[in-house]
């Protein structure tokens, strides 16, 4: 059994609710559930490996030199 | 000087004078949000690096060429040329991004829940694994206006442009995005846990 909650935070006090186009599209429901889904999709975030980003940077010392 | 503070316009302007260290801060800066919006499109670690690196490759070329638009901001331009490479491969592989299998990836079990229960810890686990799977059900142009959203905080003027919709198609593909994931989630009885 998974665990409910309910947010508690106003749904239209984040960065990126706050966008005014999409305030204007989305309902309050729509909202407070991407509110409370946000945390969760934060959770992806991701980094590329040193090994990729050092590639890139040699890659740009070589046209410089 | 201090790379930190400066605007992603100055360090282009720095990196265009020599300063090579101007490029290590804006791929500091971006590299989560550019590189997340790749992986999630083709959820495989290994082709997101490929992309990953070509897309900064392109950018490279284009800054050093002299090419970059100044009116443009700088994440939504490499986010573009992210998307367009994400778009030449699957056509070249001639396949749907939507049937491509995961690589199994679960950044979750490496957060810090020592002080849960086991209990807790599985089902926070199974959660965000179902999440991840609903996300990869939604229709490829839901999926994507989620990720560019969400991921590269782009406007869904900047989405329609890269997308080559209206401002309202992209606004209304959003709001298909979340209705789906929240009508998917109701059906397999998920509720996140903030």
């Amino acid at each position: 059994m998974i665990k409910t909650s309910t947010p508690t935070s106003n749904p239209i006090s984040n960065k990126g609710i706050e966008d005014f186009e999409m305030a204007n599209s989305l309902n309050l429901d729509i909202l407070r559930f991407y509110n409370t889904l946000k945390p969760s999709l934060n959770k992806y975030l991701k980094q590329p490996s040193d090994k990729v980003v050092q590639n890139i940077l040699d890659f740009s010392k070589s046209l410089s030199n | 000087m201090d790379f930190q503070t400066k605007t992603d316009q100055e360090l282009v302007h720095l990196y265009l004078k020599g300063k090579e260290l101007a490029l290590s801060e804006l791929i500091i800066r971006h590299k989560s949000r550019i590189y997340t919006s790749i992986y999630l499109l083709v959820k495989d670690e290994y082709l997101a690096e490929d992309i990953f690196q070509d897309t900064f490759i392109k950018v490279i070329k284009t800054l050093k060429a002299g090419k970059y638009n100044e009116e443009g901001k700088f994440l939504p331009w490499v986010l573009r040329i992210g998307h367009n490479l994400v778009i030449d491969h699957f056509r070249r592989e001639k396949r749907n991004p939507t049937i491509t299998n995961s690589d199994g990836f679960d950044i979750f079990e490496v957060l810090g829940i020592h002080d849960e229960s086991m209990e807790e810890k599985m089902v926070k686990q199974q959660t965000h694994q179902d999440l991840k799977y609903l996300i990869h059900l939604l229709p490829s142009e839901q999926k994507e206006v989620l990720i560019m959203r969400h991921y590269g905080e782009l406007s869904f003027k900047e989405i329609a442009d890269l997308t080559d919709v209206s401002i309202n198609t992209a606004l209304g593909r959003m709001r298909y995005a979340l209705n789906n994931l929240r009508k998917m989630m109701v059906t397999k009885e998920l509720t996140l846990k903030s």
